[in-house]
């Protein structure tokens, strides 16, 4: 059992370059679905606050 | 002042369509993606030539699809923008810029992991691998131009000009397998045979990378939209504080 889960990672020798090629596009993917739904919702704090401010009539520091 | 009603108008209108859309594409993505993971790395055999180095290809052909459809349809927004200056085209082609650089990325570096055990080299100067590497330049190029400037409408033109020249690149990059010698082997999905395009990799394959395919399309689009509304954000939270700061606004458009 336990050889079989090591040869599946081994991958024939070549696991090294297949887990490194997968693990790298997993972490773009990753990286850039975090970041975007960050921005997403900076943006959205952002433009409540400013309606907030804009309803109780105060207009400084909105950012 | 009208168009700027019809910019502020029509993205109410795409808010509600990405809201039907996004989580729609997304968990198309994200099914498609398990699936994917266990036909590439369970149901499918590996290669006759390339051994079990072939299941990098299942990353690396779809993210290198990927990368192609996202600039095509990046500059056909530009085009969309350059010719009836809608501003949401502009938002589009902004939006795109960083998934489609990223599959370029993905492309690039599995391509290398992939290169070294079977060609021996990371890396070759070769046209299909030069041609995507500009391909990847013409990304980052095209964000830093966009925004580049103190207001971001200002970058919009000419980076979109940008966009429609590098689409040059990309019949390049299709047929630099054809037309120069190379390392990298030659379309093998969908090959002209016996006066009809016909795929010449056997289904156990085919499978588990047009699902892949599906999965990375359905996470471009998804991602697409959430960066879309940021962008829009983002122009109303400019828009508003221009107004704001009535004098401001007038030193600004000047």
């Amino acid at each position: 059992m336990l050889d079989a889960i090591f040869a599946f990672f081994a991958m024939d020798g070549h696991g090294v370059y297949i887990w490194s090629a997968w693990a790298a596009g997993l972490l773009i993917v990753l990286g850039i679905t975090l970041r975007s739904m960050w921005q997403l919702r900076a943006s959205q704090r952002r433009l409540t606050k400013l309606t907030e401010t804009t309803a109780t009539g105060r207009d400084k520091h909105v950012t | 002042m009208l168009a700027m009603f019809d910019y502020l108008a029509n993205p109410t209108r795409f808010r509600r369509i990405a809201a039907m859309v996004l989580p729609v594409a997304a968990g198309i993505s994200v099914a498609c993606f398990g699936v994917g993971l266990y036909l590439a790395f369970f149901a499918s055999p590996p290669d006759y030539l390339q051994g079990e180095t072939v299941r990098i290809m299942y990353i690396h052909v779809p993210a290198a699809w990927m990368a192609l459809l996202g600039y095509l349809l990046m500059a056909v927004a530009a085009l969309f923008y350059l010719v009836w200056r809608h501003p949401l085209a502009d938002i589009a082609a902004r939006a795109m810029a960083l998934p489609g650089a990223g599959f370029a990325l993905i492309t690039l570096i599995s391509g290398a992991f992939w290169g070294r055990p079977m060609w021996g080299a990371w890396w070759v100067w070769d046209a299909r691998l030069t041609s995507m590497l500009i391909l990847f330049l013409l990304y980052v190029g095209y964000m830093l131009l966009v925004d580049g400037f103190d207001r971001p409408e200002r970058g919009s033109k000419p980076a979109a000009l940008l966009l429609l020249v590098g689409v040059i690149n990309l019949p390049i990059i299709k047929f630099s397998v054809d037309w120069w010698n190379t390392l990298h082997q030659g379309a093998s999905v969908l090959r002209f045979v016996d006066g009809g395009f016909a795929p010449s990799i056997d289904r156990s394959m085919l499978l588990p990378l047009l699902v892949m395919a599906v999965a990375v399309l359905g996470w471009f689009i998804a991602i697409s939209l959430v960066r879309m509304q940021a962008i829009i954000n983002r122009r109303k939270l400019d828009n508003a504080l221009l107004h704001r700061h009535g004098a401001g606004q007038e030193i600004l458009h000047a």
